[in-house]
């Protein structure tokens, strides 16, 4: 009877496994041969007092004109079309990355050449614009895109359940035009900006670096891809922003929709083309990397895509700038624009913070008993002596300032269960040590936020599974990342760790709210939710890292409407739903090709909330930083221990060595000090314009008419204010 | 015994379920350095920054249209100006100390023709600021003055001394501060080429050696023995690896380079330092390791690096050093600058990239380094690029304090490691350097606790040594007495006991037990036939032979451990105790029953575990010692543990006499017959799970090629 049993259930599992893998299997988007292509004529397509939109049959050119000056973005550069240049490159609407099903490879077609060439091009009217579906019939692929006018920009939207495919070759990824956003290699007053890290920008000259190129995922590299190696560090695009300036006119594209799937490229100085651009690429199905063999080197990666292709519309809007704002100054203030027209930003400056404190609490240390290997949580920091670091700190400086509490979980600052496992470790005091704390911040008006990781996990617990829970990867494994070592980056086999899938988020953040509430938590902080964004192929909703922006928002929203305030990492999306950011980058990702750093992303968020750096007392050059945060009216950040735990942490132990409080206080009191009267001048203020002058000297002035002049080089250096000293500081206030 | 099993079995799935250690992610701008383990390993650890890369000059930072092409060399003349040689389009770029562009020079003959080295490969500039370029291709060293006006040139040398078909291909080049020119050729392994000042040569200097094995030995004298002159043309000859680099130091030694030999992590002596007579005077001296020729120590990392599962080796193919004497190495498969004492101790490694490196700071083919009091330098071949690195004030502290440190200016050197603690807490040279100075000071508890956080077991040993002295001289009297006082009391326990006739064990299977040290005939043959052993003291006693090992592993004082607690393995201790007594016992009583042998099993097991009663007495004794006994009392410790072992294996030899009633050259060879077998059995063991994990393989290719497809 028993055996029976045993039998009739693992038929079911079995069959309900069968029934599940099913739910996987791609969408039918047939593509069909002999398809009606229609050129309508030339004309205006859509028109307001600003500008117009313009259809060229002959090229397929797509055109936004400005009425009042006549400057004109097309999809193919004016200049260049005059010239008669016949490059391909120059003059495609679109590139595509397809897979060909038979051998696997990878191929990148020309759009121009497939489609525009061969006419094979289909364009009809929409509302307030035009739809042009290109077709590639070698490839039997067609892509609509649909191009509108805006009142004061151009939006080009892809819906990836309109692509359609034959069985020969699978789409990969879609480059939407990618001399839109382009300038001639001039090399005066013209560049190309990407917001890598803090922010970036490529300089359009020709010189003897040739041509230099970028790639970056917007919000970073996807987590849940299965990667075989990993040798260097892609600082993340935070801001799903691009643009180009152009002697007096500049282009900026905000991604609208669907940024999490977006790529932004960018080339500069190709002598060939005489351009420099920079575009968008959108990603249509996602790829792990699986080693396999070469014949040339014995190793070589190979790609897999996935099955199932995004089903989520990505929406570029292309918005010209002029005159005086055609620069990244005015790309700033255009997206902070953007943010609160579409209610995306909270403003959050009556309560400033001069300083952010984050303060680690356990970590999980291995340990033996009777030779029995065992992982306990040692304290670095307790809720008392948190506490204490608080107290001690804001009494000698009398400033304001916020604190975030990370790694006060089960298993402190290692990756364990979800959240912590909803629970403070016991190591790190009790009930009412915590609430001394709290209550302690509460009274000096010091928002306190605890951090809760509810992303990363390698432990089962509170209802989520380890082995059935997480997120999976484009080949739909279980997606899963290493750690890795400082030296030769190979993975360190027993470090992994999962990715909650992320269906499972929201009951996560359901759950947070529940434990906030019942322990009475004064703020909450979602540090890798604002940080990190990756897929889940499990679900077709949330492939190629799609509406991770929408959900964070959203969870945000959740907690922020419970009346809990929510510090979060930097990530648009989440810092502009937060109360605070945390972790705010200070500079760009210092590529090759990048010829100087801006704070675009201060540029952007200054002003509207608190927003502070991470630990600069960590960092080998402090001095830097700190002029790095000053000239972007960043606040301090500092990471801070109470005990460096020196038996267990002398190996592999991050960079807490430089973090222990009692090493630390002389040096922040002064800093905090030196630098009181600048952040109280510039408290709660935008910044109006950001200047690099020539001699590594940054101006930046805020809207309050003050001007702060910062030396970020090791040598002295004339400044309008006067000379100044290595890694120093000006502050000029208008009468 | 179900419950012992339970447990142990717990005990096991816990070890490979918490196996794990601590981690922290790594960025690949991290600086590191290498902490020494009490087990003489080394292990890296992230450090604070001693160098920050500042800026990344280019063709096009310094305003040269044509760029570096063919930018293979880089040096620093005295004159503090940087020198960059391109070969590719035969010129040399100068630059001034804040990097801006000098000159670009092309070099010119007598008639002011420009002169082509487009193969060049090295390039030097002496202290009168005369340009060397190493003409590789050419086989010619040119020498300019400053300007690049020809002066002279180091052409193939007309010497008996060089061998027969010696391809003269010069890459590096180095001057002493007598004059003496150092010059290497690209795949001579002889060593160097030494010229006199007058620019005569004068021979080789300071080859590389070949390191071989005892194999290697045999092999030779086989050879010798059966070889033939077909055999001897087909063999290959192993000859010394050739050297890459080479650079004076301000003491006017050579230090060169090998670069890479194997894909493995097997490589040592990557740096040498030659003496004159051309031996390598680069030592390692640590304070666990002891001294040791950086011949046999691997100065890179304990693992390389792996693409999939290939490796690759480790590679070293530039060098320089600063006034300090600090030894910068730079590895270009990873693209890392290593930082060195004099003493091979690593200060900090920084860069980066693997090949793959687009940031600032990082590389993708890391040529060659440059340094002088504040910067190093590093060029890119393919990225045409010098990344300049910057001292921070940490890495001047930390130069300085170690420089003090290796003079024994201890004291001096207190302030700045107190500095540097507080800016890394994990700095091992830090609590090595303030052990020392504390004990210079006499301070000696906080020299304990600092030598304790080092891993410095010299230190600590000396200065436990001279505190055990000095409390025994001033309390000897009161010690003295105390012990003749117990040793009467014990005395007179024992006069009292035998009087009363009192008899302490009652029960007569522990009587034996406690017999068997002191009348092992009597106690063996009373297990043997009066039935008097018990398979539960026997188990028992393994037990506590397993907790003293796992005890003297854990818990052995600090100057006689050289175990890593935290990377301890209970498995291991397990095999090593009650596996082999169980191997032994079982082994022992299949061999014994085919010589005739009349033991049980049961009673084998008995007698076994009762012989390790002495090596149990030992182990706790020495842990306890071990925590009040300087290192001094080493040899002591050595003598117990002899005296004990040979004890175990004298009441094992009559246990097993005994059990078996077998004559003492009986059971010495049933007992090589055992261990033979134990032998076997391991390896069966072996064979079984290495067929079982290759079955695994086999299963899960399947399973993934049917997932995959």
């Amino acid at each position: 009877m028993f055996k029976k049993k045993t039998a009739a259930g693992l038929l079911v599992i079995i069959l309900l496994l069968t029934l599940f893998g099913c739910s996987n299997t791609p969408q039918n988007l047939e593509y069909k041969a002999g398809a009606p292509y229609r050129f309508l004529s030339s004309m205006t397509v859509a028109t307001n007092s600003d500008y117009e939109l313009l259809w060229n049959k002959d090229e397929c050119i797509i055109s936004l004109k400005n009425l009042k000056t006549g400057t004109t973005w097309s999809t193919i550069p004016q200049d260049y079309l005059m010239s008669g240049g016949t490059n391909a490159g120059m003059l495609s609407p679109l590139n595509l990355t397809v897979v060909n099903t038979s051998t696997l490879t990878w191929d990148t077609i020309n759009g121009y050449k497939e489609s525009i060439v061969p006419q094979t091009v289909r364009s009809e009217r929409v509302e307030g614009g035009l739809k042009v579906t290109y077709y590639l019939e070698n490839f039997e692929i067609s892509v609509p895109i649909i191009y509108t006018l805006y009142k004061d920009s151009l939006k080009i939207t892809i819906d990836p359940k309109e692509i359609r495919e034959g069985e020969k070759y699978l789409l990969a990824a879609v480059s939407v035009a990618p001399m839109l956003c382009s300038a001639m290699n001039s090399g005066l007053d013209s560049y190309v900006f990407i917001p890598s890290g803090t922010g970036a920008i490529m300089n359009t000259s020709e010189d003897a670096r040739g041509t230099r190129k970028y790639s970056g995922d917007v919000y970073g590299e996807d987590l849940s891809r299965i990667i075989t190696t990993d040798f260097t560090d892609e600082t993340p695009i935070r801001i799903p922003v691009f643009g180009v300036k152009s002697l007096e006119n500049a282009l900026f594209g905000i991604i609208e929709k669907g940024a999490e799937s977006v790529v932004i490229e960018a080339e500069t100085g190709n002598k060939r083309t005489g351009r420099s651009a920079v575009w968008a690429t959108l990603n249509i199905r996602g790829y792990d990397i699986y080693p396999t063999t070469s014949s040339t080197t014995g190793f070589a990666d190979m790609k897999r895509m996935s099955a199932q292709h995004s089903e989520t519309p990505v929406s570029i809007g292309y918005y010209p700038l002029e005159g005086s704002v055609a620069d990244y100054n005015g790309m700033a203030k255009r997206y902070r624009q953007y943010l609160i027209e579409n209610k995306e930003m909270v403003e959050t400056t009556e309560n400033e913070g001069y300083y952010g404190l984050t303060i680690y609490g356990g970590i999980s240390v291995p340990s033996t008993i009777l030779g029995i290997p065992i992982k306990t949580t040692e304290a670095m920091t307790t809720f008392a002596q948190a506490k204490e670091m608080v107290k001690s700190l804001h009494e000698t400086t009398k400033l304001s300032s916020q604190i975030k509490l990370v790694g006060f979980g089960e298993t402190g600052i290692n990756i364990g269960k979800i959240a912590g496992g909803y629970a403070f470790s016991n190591v790190l005091g009790n009930d009412s040590q915590r609430k001394s704390l709290s209550t302690y911040c509460n009274d000096e008006s010091i928002p306190l936020y605890t951090d809760f990781d509810l992303i990363r996990y390698s432990n089962s617990g509170d209802g989520f599974s380890y082995t059935f829970g997480a997120a999976k990867s484009a080949t739909l494994h279980t997606a899963e990342r290493k750690m890795l070592d400082t030296p030769l980056r190979n993975k360190i086999s027993d470090s992994k760790y999962r990715l909650l899938g992320r269906e499972d988020i929201t009951t996560a953040v359901k759950k947070l709210s529940n434990f906030v509430a019942d322990n009475n938590l004064s703020g909450i902080s979602l540090s890798s939710l604002g940080e990190y964004a990756y897929s889940d192929f499990g679900n077709r909703k949330y492939i190629v890292k799609n509406n991770m922006a929408t959900d964070v928002t959203e969870y945000i929203k959740l907690l922020r409407e419970k009346k809990y305030p929510v510090a979060s990492g930097s990530n648009s999306y989440a810092a502009a739903a937060a109360d605070a950011i945390f972790d705010v980058p200070l500079n760009s990702g210092c590529y090759d090709v990048f010829d100087a750093d801006i704070p675009f992303y201060q540029l952007v968020f200054c002003g509207s909330k608190p927003m502070f750096s991470s630990g600069i007392n960590l960092e080998g050059d402090f001095d830097r930083q700190v002029m790095q945060a000053i000239s972007g009216g960043t606040g301090l950040g500092f990471s801070l221990i109470y005990d460096f735990i020196y038996e267990h942490m002398q190996n592999q132990s991050g960079n807490y060595y430089a973090a222990v409080f009692r090493d630390n206080i002389t040096l922040i009191e002064q800093t905090i000090n030196k630098y009181a009267d600048f952040y109280k001048a510039i408290a709660g203020k935008k910044i109006e314009s950001y200047e690099l002058l020539s001699n590594g000297i940054s101006k930046t002035l805020f809207e309050n008419g003050v001007t702060v002049y910062s030396n970020l080089t090791s040598s002295a250096k004339d400044s309008p204010a006067g000379t100044l000293e290595r890694y120093g500081v000006s502050v000029m206030k208008s009468n | 015994m179900k419950k012992i099993m339970i447990t142990f079995c717990i005990i096991i799935s816990l070890t490979a379920m918490f196996s794990s250690s601590l981690f922290v992610e790594a960025s690949s701008y991290d600086t590191f350095t290498h902490f020494e383990n009490s087990d003489g390993t080394t292990s890296v650890t992230l450090t604070k920054e001693s160098y920050i890369a500042e800026q990344c000059i280019t063709a096009a930072t310094v305003g040269i249209e044509d760029g570096f092409k063919g930018l293979v060399d880089i040096c620093y003349g005295s004159n503090g100006k940087v020198y960059l040689l391109c070969s590719e389009i035969s010129c040399v770029v100068v630059l001034n100390s804040d990097f801006t562009l000098n000159s670009k020079l092309a070099l010119t003959d007598e008639t002011g023709v420009t002169i082509s080295f487009s193969g060049a490969k090295g390039i030097y500039v002496d202290s009168e600021n005369r340009i060397y370029i190493c003409d590789t291709a050419n086989a010619r060293i040119i020498v300019t003055d400053s300007n690049g006006k020809y002066l002279y040139e180091f052409d193939k040398p007309e010497s008996n001394l060089l061998p027969k078909g010696f391809m003269y291909q010069p890459c590096s080049i180095a001057k002493d501060s007598e004059g003496y020119t150092y010059i290497l050729s690209l795949g001579c392994y002889y060593g160097a080429l030494l010229y006199s000042p007058e620019n005569e040569f004068l021979g080789f200097y300071g080859s590389n050696t070949v390191k071989t094995t005892a194999l290697d030995t045999l092999g030779f004298i086989w050879d010798k023995i059966t070889g033939t002159d077909a055999k001897r043309e087909v063999s290959a000859k192993k000859l010394p690896f050739s050297f890459v680099d080479l650079i004076v130091d301000y003491d006017d030694f050579a230090i060169t380079c090998t670069g890479a030999v194997t894909a493995d992590d097997k490589q040592t002596g990557q740096i040498r330092k030659i003496s004159p007579t051309g031996v390598n005077i680069l030592y390692k001296q640590t304070p666990v390791s002891g001294l040791m020729n950086s011949d046999s120590v691997n100065l890179l990392e304990s693992e390389v690096i792996k693409v999939e599962t290939k490796p690759l080796p480790q590679n070293i193919v530039s060098l320089d050093v600063n006034k300090q004497g600090y030894i910068f190495a730079l590895d270009k498969t990873v693209g890392l600058v290593y930082v060195y004492d004099s003493e091979c101790n690593l200060i900090s490694a920084f860069g980066g990239g693997i090949g793959y490196g687009v940031n600032l700071g990082q590389f993708t083919a890391a040529e060659a380094l440059a340094v002088n009091d504040n910067n190093v330098l590093v060029i890119d071949s393919t990225k045409m690029s010098v990344t300049v690195f910057t001292l921070t004030d940490y890495g001047n502290l930390l130069q300085k304090a170690q420089s003090m440190y290796l003079k024994g200016d201890y004291y001096s050197a207190k302030p700045y490691w107190e500095e540097i603690l507080k800016t890394d807490r994990g700095n091992q040279l830090a609590y090595r350097g303030l052990a020392v100075a504390s004990q210079s000071v006499e301070d000696y508890t906080s020299a304990l606790e600092y030598a304790k956080n080092g891993l410095d077991y010299q230190t600590y040993d000396a200065v436990w040594q001279t505190m055990v002295t000095g409390f025994l001289g001033r309390n000897f009297a009161w010690l003295l007495t105390a012990v003749l006082l117990s040793v009467l009391g014990i005395v007179l326990l024992g006069v009292k006991i035998k009087k009363r006739r009192k008899v302490l064990i009652q029960n007569p299977r522990i009587k034996v037990l406690t017999a068997v040290p002191f009348h092992p005939f009597t106690a063996f043959d009373d297990i043997k036939y009066k039935n008097q052993g018990s398979v539960k003291i026997a188990f028992i006693i393994t037990i506590i032979f397993f907790l003293a090992s796992v005890l003297q592993a854990t818990a052995t004082g600090f100057v006689f451990s050289r175990t890593d607690v935290r990377n301890y393995n209970v498995l291991v201790t397990i095999v090593q105790t009650v596996g082999i007594v169980a191997l032994w016992t079982v082994g022992n009583w299949l061999v014994s029953s085919l010589f005739s042998g009349i033991g049980k099993l049961r009673e084998i097991f008995i007698v076994t575990a009762y012989s390790l009663l002495p090596i149990i007495c030992c182990i706790f004794i020495q842990v306890v010692l071990s925590h009040f006994l300087p290192l001094s009392g080493m040899p002591f410790f050595e003598t117990l543990r002899i005296v004990a072992l040979i004890y175990t294996f004298f009441l094992l030899c009559i246990g097993i006499m005994r059990v078996h009633e077998f004559n003492f050259f009986k059971f010495l060879g049933t007992g090589f017959v055992t261990l033979f077998s134990m032998i076997i059995v391991v390896f069966i063991m072996f064979m079984v799970v290495i067929l079982l994990q290759q079955f695994w393989n086999f299963i899960y290719s399947i399973i993934m090629e049917i997932v995959y497809r």
